[in-house]
């Protein structure tokens, strides 16, 4: 039985040894090196959702945006968390029904939220950029986060990267005209 | 199943034209502002599941409710399309509303 155990501790070690000599080739370092796991897909819930984005908007906060709950909404089929500036909102929505999140920009105007609709202002953020502030590039989530991060965390992550491009600069200014910015001319 | 049938009709009956489409984030935030009614009036807080919305849609047919569809959303099924990460396929969920309301006339 001592030598079965010896046997799989040499096996294990020597295994060991092997893929640290793959990753070695392939140029990485063994510790930042993640197991393979599939990215996990589950349905995410609303409290989860709330605590993901207070995970992730720190570069709103940075900018001095901050979040007020009681602009916050939540149904059956949806969860809202908002931050508010001087003249703009963002707002993290979750639709549970199709696990979409999404970022929305909003006027802020005399303590309310003015969508289109209000006869404000509010699109997507993807949107928005692509639309006034000649964004062509794609969203991409942090190089940081682990491969068996979840779909929402990666969203997530995409849409504050989104807010960290040279664009969106005049976002987080959050200026009375930072919404009204025209598209680039094409020459 | 048959229990919960009944479960939110009451306050769910009388009010105005039924909104559905595609994310509802966009759904609920137009009702609010026609006076409609959506998926979570008739679910007076219990947990969405796609049987429940398949019953929703059952029992809206079954009152021959007038429904206002906003369609889909091209801006999200657009951001997917650039990158998967980022929104969302064709929802699946709104798809089975179409389909079920197909031979609908209201």
């Amino acid at each position: 039985m001592e030598a079965n155990v010896n046997l799989c501790s040499i096996m294990e070690t020597s295994n060991s040894f092997t893929s640290e000599r793959a990753s070695i080739r392939a140029g990485f370092p063994v510790s930042t090196l993640e197991p393979e796991q599939p990215m996990s897909d589950e349905p995410i819930t609303s409290d989860e959702f709330r605590s993901e984005v207070e995970e992730a908007a720190s570069i709103l906060r940075q900018h001095g945006f901050q979040h007020i709950p009681q602009f916050d909404s939540e149904s059956p089929t949806t969860a809202s968390v908002v931050y508010v500036g001087r003249n703009i909102a963002f707002t993290f929505t979750l639709d549970i029904r199709d696990q979409g999140i999404d970022l929305v920009v909003t006027q802020y105007c005399d303590g309310k939220l003015m969508a289109n609709l209000d006869g404000g202002y509010s699109s997507s953020l993807f949107t928005h950029l692509l639309k006034h502030c000649g964004f062509r590039g794609r969203p991409i989530p942090s190089a940081s986060l682990p491969s068996t991060a979840s779909k929402a965390k990666r969203m997530l992550s995409a849409l504050m990267n989104l807010l960290a491009q040279p664009c969106s600069a005049s976002l987080l200014a959050d200026r009375p005209d930072s919404l009204s910015q025209k598209p680039p001319e094409i020459r | 199943m048959g229990v919960n049938s009944d479960f939110g009709r009451s306050t769910f009956a009388a009010k105005g034209p039924v909104i559905i489409g595609e994310n509802m984030n966009r759904v609920n935030a137009y009702a609010g502002k026609v006076g409609g009614e959506t998926i979570d009036g008739w679910l007076a807080g219990r947990k969405w599941t796609q049987p429940l919305n398949d019953e929703f849609v059952a029992t809206v047919k079954a009152q021959e409710r007038q429904i206002q569809d906003i369609g889909p959303d091209f801006g999200r099924r657009l951001q997917n399309r650039i990158d998967p990460s980022l929104g969302r396929p064709p929802s699946s969920v709104y798809g089975g509303e179409r389909q079920s309301l197909l031979d609908y006339g209201n």
